[in-house]
C-alpha cells in the first residue's frame, strides 16, 4: 500500500508513472483532494481523461477502485445495496422443509442478516475502508437524475449509509472520491460545494504529444507530435463533436498498425473517422483540404 | 495561518473582490482556500491560483473570471500597500471582465457593464435592402431594422397591461409541455417485478408470495428549450415573449433560454429571477443585439455546436418563438434546422405573424425552416400561447411522425 503523496511533485510522478501526463494545475487538485480528503470533481469535455485519473490513481496508491457508473434512474437497489431474493426465499423453504418452529418475526430477523445482503459500489467503498480506503469513482454524475444527487450529497458529507434491517455503516476513513461529468447538465451547486472542482482543458500540442507518446506503443516522437498538431486544428474548427484526447490515442494507434512513419493526406483520409464522429465534421474537413491541414500540422509539429 | 499575521485580512480582501467578479465567495470557501492554501504552500504564485481554483470555481466560465480576479489581486497587490487600499484598486481595476462572445455562448449572465458598441456587424443598409426585397409580405411594420442597432433597449417598467397579462400567465399553474418516462422506478401496478416488496410481504404468509408486486416508471416534466428571437422585426412582441418565457420557468422549472438576433446569448440564469420586471432588465443588460438584424441559421449554428449535447441530453422539446424574417445564409438555416429537429423530441416554431389572417410562410427563412418544424403555432397573444399548452400536451409521449408535410390551415 502506497502512501498519500507528501507533495505535488510526488503526485505528478506517481500519475506519470503510470503513464498520465497531468499539467500542474490538475496535479494540485489531486494533491489537495488527497491531502483535505475532499471528493474531487472532473468536469471537461468527452474524452479528455477525467476516469483516467481515478483509475491511475488506484493503481498508483495501490488501492482498489471501486466504480460506480451513473446513469437515470440509478436507484439505491443499485447504488448502494440490494438483497438476495432467490437466496432468501431458498432460505425460507428449506426452514420449511426441515419443519422448524421458527417464528415469521424470527425468520425475517435470519433472512435480512449480513450474508444476505448484496453490496453495491458505494455500500462496498464504505465499508472497505477499514484496511485501506479504496478509491471511489463515481462517474458521469451527470446522467443521473436529481434524486440520485441529492442522495450523493448526504453520502459525501458523512459517508454513511443506513441499512434498516441491519444497521448503519460508516466509513471509519472516507474512500478516496472521484466524480466526473460531462455536463450534459447542470450537477446542482450544493454538490459542487462538497468537492474541490477542477476543469480539465484539452492539453496543449506539446502535451498531448506527450500523452500519444506514453499511451500508444512503437509510435515515433515525430508521428506523435505530427498527430496532436494534427488534432489541435481540428479543434480550432466549429465541429459538432471535437476529437478528445482518447480519439487522439485512438487515431495515433490506427496510424502505427498501418505502418505510418510520417502523415500525409491519403492515409489522414483513411483514418479519420477514427477522429471524427459526425458525417457532417467528417465532410466539412475533407472539403476544407486535408492536404494542406496535413502539411500545417507537419510544420506545426516541427516548431 | 501561521506565521503570516496579514493573511487573513488578505484573504478577505481577495474574497471581496471574488464576489466582485461575480464568483461565490462564502465564508466556507474561504476557509477552505486558507486549508488548500496551508497545504500548498507560497512558494509558487500559479501553484496558488490552482488552489483557489478547485474552491471558488464551478463552470469553466468561473474559471476565465476567477483567473482575472486573480490577476487583478496580484496587480493591484504590487501597487499598494494596505489591503484596504489594494480592494479600492481592484475596484478601479478592470472590472468584470467582458467575457468575448464565444466563451459559453456569452452565458455570462452577471451585471455586465453595458458596452456602446458600435461595431456593426456584416451587412450594411445595402445588402439590408437587398434582402428585403426577397420579402414579399405586405406587412410594413414587421419589415427588417435597416440599421442593425445594436444600442441598449431601454426595458425598465411593465405597463399596467402588461402586468395584467403577467399575473395572467402567472394564474396558468398548470403549464404542461408534456412529461416523460424517467428510467426511476416507483411502486405502482404494470410495469416491473418488484421482488424487494413481493417477499417481504410474503413473509406474512411464511413466504409465501401471494400478491406480486411491481413497479412503474415515475413521469418527469419534459425540458424545454427557448430560442427566442429578439431581433427589430420582433419587437412588439419581445416583451411579452420573455414575460411568457419567465412565467414558464416559474412554473415548470426545467427550461433553458436563449434568445438570438444576429448571435446567440444564453438567459436562463436571468429569468431565473423571481421578479419579473429585475429579470427583464438582467436580460436586457446582457444582450447585445437587441432589437437589430436577424441571422437565424448563424445563430442555430452556434446552438447546435455549443449548447445542443449540454441542454437536449434527456429528449427536450425545443421551442424557436421567431417570426422567420432572417437576412442570414439561408442553406445554414435549412441544415441547422434539420440538425435540431433530430436532436430535438419535438421540434415547435411559434410564429406571431402566424395569428394574421392571410398569413402564409412566404419568407425566404421561414420556407426554409418549415420541413422541419413539428408543430407551427401561433404566439400572438396570451390566447394562442395557452393553445401551444394544449397542444403540447395532447402529444403527451407520442413522438411526432417525421417527414410528413405540414398542414398550417388546422393550427389557426
Amino acid at each position: 500500500m502506497a502512501d498519500i503523496p507528501q507533495s505535488i511533485d510526488e503526485v505528478s510522478r506517481l500519475l506519470a508513472d503510470h503513464r498520465y501526463i497531468a499539467d500542474r494545475s490538475l496535479a494540485v487538485s489531486v494533491y489537495l483532494g488527497l491531502r483535505l480528503s475532499r471528493p474531487l470533481f472532473l468536469e471537461g469535455e468527452a474524452g479528455v481523461g477525467k476516469t483516467e485519473v481515478a483509475k491511475v490513481l488506484a493503481a498508483g496508491l495501490q488501492r482498489h477502485l471501486i466504480r460506480l457508473q451513473c446513469y437515470e434512474g440509478l436507484d439505491v437497489n443499485h447504488a448502494v445495496y440490494e438483497w438476495n431474493y432467490a437466496r432468501q426465499i431458498l432460505h425460507i423453504r428449506l426452514a420449511e422443509a426441515r419443519g422448524g418452529s421458527a417464528t415469521p418475526q424470527d425468520t425475517e430477523r435470519e433472512i435480512f442478516g449480513p450474508e444476505f445482503l448484496i453490496k453495491r459500489p458505494l455500500l462496498q467503498a464504505i465499508e472497505n475502508s477499514d484496511a485501506q480506503p479504496a478509491v471511489l469513482l463515481i462517474d458521469e454524475i451527470d446522467r443521473a437524475d436529481e434524486e440520485f444527487e441529492a442522495f450523493l450529497l448526504e453520502l459525501l458529507s458523512d459517508f454513511s449509509v443506513t441499512v434498516p434491517e441491519i444497521g448503519t455503516f460508516t466509513a471509519t476513513r472516507p474512500p478516496i472520491v472521484v466524480l466526473t461529468s460531462n455536463r450534459t447538465r447542470e450537477v446542482h451547486d450544493a454538490l459542487k460545494r462538497r468537492c474541490l472542482y477542477h476543469w480539465i482543458e484539452y492539453p496543449d500540442l506539446a502535451r498531448e504529444a506527450q500523452i500519444t507518446e506514453a499511451k500508444v506503443p512503437g509510435i515515433s516522437r515525430a508521428l506523435a507530435r505530427e498527430a496532436a498538431a494534427f488534432v489541435a486544428s481540428l479543434r480550432t474548427e466549429p465541429l459538432y463533436k471535437q476529437p478528445g484526447v482518447a480519439e487522439t490515442i485512438d487515431w495515433a494507434a490506427a496510424l502505427v498498425a498501418l505502418g505510418t512513419t510520417t502523415l500525409d493526406e491519403a492515409v489522414a483520409a483513411e483514418t479519420i473517422g477514427a477522429l471524427l464522429k459526425y458525417q457532417e465534421d467528417v465532410k466539412k474537413i475533407r472539403q476544407s483540404g486535408l492536404q494542406s491541414r496535413v502539411g500545417d500540422a507537419k510544420r506545426a509539429a516541427l516548431a | 495561518m501561521i506565521g503570516f499575521p496579514l493573511l487573513g485580512r488578505n484573504l478577505i480582501v481577495f474574497g471581496r473582490l471574488l464576489r466582485r467578479f461575480g464568483l461565490g465567495a462564502q465564508p466556507d470557501r474561504i476557509v477552505l482556500f486558507a486549508q488548500t492554501l496551508a497545504q500548498v504552500g507560497f512558494a509558487s504564485r500559479e501553484d496558488v491560483r490552482y488552489a483557489g481554483r478547485c474552491v471558488f470555481v464551478r463552470t469553466p466560465d468561473e474559471q476565465r473570471r476567477f483567473d482575472a480576479a486573480f490577476d487583478a489581486f496580484w496587480s493591484s497587490a504590487a501597487q499598494s500597500r494596505g489591503p484596504d487600499e489594494r480592494a479600492d484598486a481592484a475596484d478601479r481595476a478592470p472590472g468584470r471582465p467582458a467575457p468575448s462572445p464565444a466563451q459559453e455562448g456569452t452565458a455570462n449572465t452577471g451585471a455586465r457593464p453595458r458596452q456602446p458598441e458600435t461595431t456593426s456587424h456584416a451587412g450594411g443598409p445595402a445588402t439590408d435592402i437587398r434582402d428585403a426585397s426577397l420579402v414579399r409580405d405586405g406587412d410594413r411594420s414587421f419589415t427588417y431594422s435597416f440599421a442593425e442597432a445594436l444600442g441598449e433597449k431601454d426595458f425598465t417598467r411593465l405597463s399596467p397591461s402588461e402586468l395584467e397579462l403577467a399575473h395572467e400567465l402567472q394564474r396558468h399553474k398548470q403549464l404542461d409541455f408534456g412529461r416523460r418516462e424517467s428510467r426511476r422506478l416507483k411502486p405502482g401496478s404494470g410495469g416491473v417485478f418488484d421482488a424487494r416488496r413481493t417477499l417481504r410481504e410474503s413473509l406474512r404468509q411464511f413466504g409465501e408470495p401471494i400478491d406480486l408486486r411491481t413497479r412503474t416508471r415515475v413521469l418527469t416534466q419534459r425540458d424545454v428549450v427557448l430560442l427566442c428571437d429578439i431581433s427589430g422585426s420582433m419587437d412588439r412582441y419581445s416583451r411579452l415573449l420573455l414575460q411568457f418565457i419567465h412565467a414558464l420557468r416559474r412554473s415548470i422549472g426545467k427550461v433553458e433560454a436563449f434568445v438570438f438576433g444576429t448571435r446567440l446569448t444564453r438567459i436562463t440564469k436571468a429569468i431565473q429571477r423571481r421578479d419579473v420586471n429585475e429579470a427583464l432588465d438582467e436580460v436586457a443588460a446582457s444582450v447585445a443585439d437587441w432589437g437589430g438584424g436577424t441571422r437565424i441559421g448563424e445563430s442555430l449554428r452556434e446552438f447546435n455546436l455549443v449548447w445542443a449535447r449540454r441542454v437536449l441530453a434527456r429528449g427536450a422539446i425545443v421551442i424557436i418563438i421567431s417570426d422567420g424574417w432572417d437576412r442570414g445564409d439561408v442553406g445554414l438555416l435549412a441544415s441547422e434546422m434539420q440538425r435540431l429537429q433530430r436532436m430535438s423530441y419535438r421540434l415547435v416554431w411559434l410564429n406571431p405573424l402566424l395569428g394574421g389572417r392571410n398569413y402564409r410562410p412566404q419568407t425566404i427563412g421561414m420556407r426554409a425552416a418549415l420541413p422541419f418544424i413539428d408543430d407551427f403555432l401561433p404566439a400572438h397573444n396570451l390566447k394562442s400561447l395557452t393553445q401551444l399548452v394544449v397542444a403540447l400536451r395532447s402529444v403527451n409521449r407520442r413522438r411526432p411522425a417525421r417527414a410528413q408535410t405540414r398542414v398550417l390551415e388546422d393550427v389557426s
